[in-house]
């Protein structure tokens, strides 16, 4: 993962963003080298956030490409590459129900780092947040919070770190810490983008500026030390009138900000691999690691339920209060229809599923920890299978409460042939959601996602929805209707691996931004 | 620019739609239908067609996720259409049909559901494309490859469940003196469709380079 990965110098080679009919970036070329802090400055809607996503490979440019050294291009950007490039907004992005440890230790297992404790320990420490390490980070100070976020960023010693913002809301001393500490960077040759409008507190840091307006490269400073002692402006002053200035500086259309020096990266020593690559390259080693992320994802998901209950406690409402509705409404003469029993268990799955579903990715969205999740190292696909396993899980708890409360309420034997019904559940709940969970993530960043879900989802998982209904109200027969229960269980099968398959492979593609 | 061919297969075509009527008044009367059968002549041909473009929808949004090329994602939005107009024939002919047929509208059947439910699969394939913003092809494409994965559900729907409507043995099995009338209405709905969604797929071509150039003139008016 180091030496094919490790590189020295970044180029952004005549990149174009458009989004929708808007070109966000124009023709933006510039590079930079091991050891340089560089500014991206420029006023709001100029186009920075978008520059560092594209750098960070979350987005492909429309036109040109960023490069890597010799390690990629934002066409190839394998994930290996991608754990080569750290990323901080302005939110860090955490799980406000874990503790500083926690947070730590579950980024360090996704970007698979050896000794994790004694990684995650010294990160504390840099924090200057040891002696909190065990608290949830969701009483910490937007200080605070910046300086474990730093550090997170920082646990796989990336040869790219990219910051978006990182100094909004932070008080003089909080901002202090965190110059100092992007300061040290430069000895482990670290390549920085750093977004900021605070340029009074960030100009002893920067080595030189590129200054975007309207999506284009509109100029480039120099930082004081660089600059000859008659053309030293402050940073504020040179900006002001680099902006101001209609056209712009001549060599706006490529900014070369050298490479500090040639010298080799750092020894493979203090790199954060811990395999090597002959492993990597075999499928059980692979196959090892995406089962690994999965089950880390499905834990964290559980952990953090455990912690707040939000999820299991709205969802398991929503699907006893479908049952209990439709309990009156499936009466006749003061008697419940045994028949409706299977419609009306599935019909409360869905609801809820479709809740827990919504929720699972607005709130990571919220907390800014998608954005972390999908700049890890990991396989997409392996960030999907652990949010299904932990919705599955989850589900599960929901309808071991529903399952038995519908049978209360229709007299329905639904536990005649208990590994039937199991069965049919599981491959059904399985089914609805694989499509969910796709669905879910895709939908996270558009407008109107809380309507477009049910829509998308629910005539999608018409075929598993069918397959659980008939196949349970085959078991809820006088005599259980096996032979029948196992032809739906077998086209639930078929639709299950159908849609799992379709689903793990669309899912990078989807995610992209 | 249209091909010089699409002209002349557009006249092929309404030939062939105006040719229709006289051969399938030459088919035979069905012995328990009677005259209402002869919308089958329509109704088939469009369902198939529905069949076809949901595939072709499902296929480009596959290539456009796999290779990121404007023309695949140009043919899965024309194919989504598609998918919705010869849909309506389909349902509108269906019911017209089973009104004489089986004495009612609509029944609940899993043919006739499944097809709804098909049909609105792709208006949602659609209202993400509307609804969704910037990006949202790509997401569309992520639907569109579950839509395609349903059609074999739709199609054999009718030989799993014991349903009134007739089983997808109906047009192998049919009598030979009833085929030409059908053939000739399935190649004729066949063109129509290649026509109306290469014309809309060119159309959405057209939308892609007016976006360039728009992008090109938001950035020299800069």
């Amino acid at each position: 993962m180091t030496a094919a990965t490790d590189f020295d110098t970044l180029e952004f080679l005549n990149v174009c963003y458009d989004y929708g009919r808007r070109r966000v970036l124009s023709r933006v070329s510039f590079s930079c080298g091991a050891g340089s802090i560089i500014g991206v400055l420029g006023p709001n809607g100029a186009g920075k956030s978008t520059l560092l996503t594209l750098a960070a490979g979350r987005a492909r440019p429309s036109l040109g490409e960023v490069r890597y050294g010799r390690a990629g291009t934002s066409h190839h950007l394998e994930p290996a590459l991608r754990g080569r490039i750290g990323w901080l907004g302005h939110d860090p992005g955490f799980y406000p129900e874990l503790s500083a440890r926690e947070n730590l230790s579950f980024f360090a297992r996704l970007h698979d780092l050896d000794q994790p404790t004694a990684r995650v320990g010294e990160a504390l420490e840099r924090a200057r947040l040891a002696d909190r390490a065990d608290e949830p980070v969701g009483g910490f100070s937007r200080g605070m919070r910046q300086r474990l976020g730093l550090e997170r960023v920082l646990l796989h010693q990336p040869r790219l770190l990219l910051l978006d913002e990182p100094f909004t809301g932070l008080d003089l001393h909080s901002g202090a810490l965190l110059l100092e500490r992007l300061a040290s960077l430069r000895v482990a040759r670290t390549i920085v983008l750093l977004s900021t409008h605070d340029l009074d507190l960030v100009e002893p840091l920067l080595d030189r500026s590129v200054v975007l307006r309207g999506g284009r490269v509109h100029g480039a400073i120099a930082s004081r030390a660089s600059a000859s002692a008659a053309s030293a402006a402050g940073l504020q002053q040179a900006y002001a009138e680099l902006i101001a200035s209609d056209a712009p500086a001549p060599e706006a259309s490529a900014v070369d900000i050298a490479p500090a020096s040639s010298s080799p990266p750092p020894a493979v020593g203090s790199a954060p691999a811990a395999s090597t690559s002959a492993e990597e390259d075999s499928i059980g080693a692979a196959l090892s690691r995406f089962a690994r992320v999965a089950v880390t994802i499905m834990k964290k998901d559980m952990m953090v339920e455990y912690r707040n209950r939000e999820l299991f406690l709205t969802t398991l409402f929503f699907a006893v209060s479908c049952v209990l509705i439709f309990a009156f409404a499936f009466v006749r003469d003061g008697r419940p229809l045994t028949d409706a029993a299977a419609g009306i268990l599935w019909i409360a799955a869905a609801f809820a599923g479709t809740l827990a579903l919504g929720r699972t990715f607005d709130r990571e969205q919220a907390h800014h920890t998608l954005t972390a999740l999908l700049q890890a190292p990991v396989e997409r696909a392996a960030i999907y299978a652990g949010k299904l396993l932990g919705l599955a899980v989850l589900l599960a708890l929901v309808e071991a409460i529903v399952v038995p409360l519908v049978a209360l309420f229709f007299q329905a034997p639904l536990f005649a042939r208990p590994g039937w019904t199991l069965s049919i559940l599981a491959l059904g709940t399985t089914g609805f959601l694989a499509v969910g969970t796709l669905f879910s993530a895709m939908l996270v960043r558009t407008r109107s996602r809380d309507v477009l879900l049910p829509v998308l989802l629910y005539p999608m998982t018409v075929p598993v929805m069918i397959g659980g209904v008939r196949g349970t109200s085959a078991l809820l027969q006088a005599t259980p209707d096996e032979p029948a229960a196992r032809a739906w269980a077998a086209m639930l099968l078929f639709f299950d691996v159908v849609f799992l398959t379709l689903a793990l492979w669309a899912f990078d593609a989807v995610t992209s931004e | 620019m249209m091909s010089r061919s699409f002209v002349p297969l557009v006249c092929v075509t309404a030939v062939m739609f105006v040719v229709a009527p006289w051969l399938i008044m030459q088919a035979p009367f069905e012995s328990t239908m009677g005259l209402v059968q002869k919308i089958f002549y329509f109704h088939v041909p469009a369902a198939l067609m529905m069949f076809v473009s949901a595939f072709v929808c499902g296929v480009a949004s596959i290539r456009f996720l796999a290779t990121r090329r404007k023309a695949s994602d140009q043919t899965a939005v024309a194919a989504a259409e598609l998918i919705l107009v010869f849909g309506i024939i389909v349902l509108i002919t269906g019911p017209l049909w089973a009104r004489k047929a089986w004495g009612i509208w609509w029944d609940w059947d899993a043919r006739l559901t499944s097809t709804v439910v098909l049909w609105m699969m792709f208006a949602a394939y659609l209202l993400l494309r509307r609804f969704g913003g910037p990006g949202s092809e790509r997401l569309a494409a992520g639907v569109a490859i579950f839509g395609m994965a349903n059609v074999p559900f739709v199609y054999w729907s009718v030989n799993v469940w014991r349903t009134l409507h007739p089983k997808t043995t109906v047009v192998p099995s049919l009598d030979p003196s009833m085929r030409p009338a059908f053939y000739w209405c399935f190649f004729a709905f066949l063109l129509l469709y290649l026509l109306l969604l290469n014309a809309r797929r060119r159309l959405e071509a057209q939308r892609d380079r007016l976006t360039q150039l728009y992008l090109t003139y938001d950035l020299e008016e800069r």
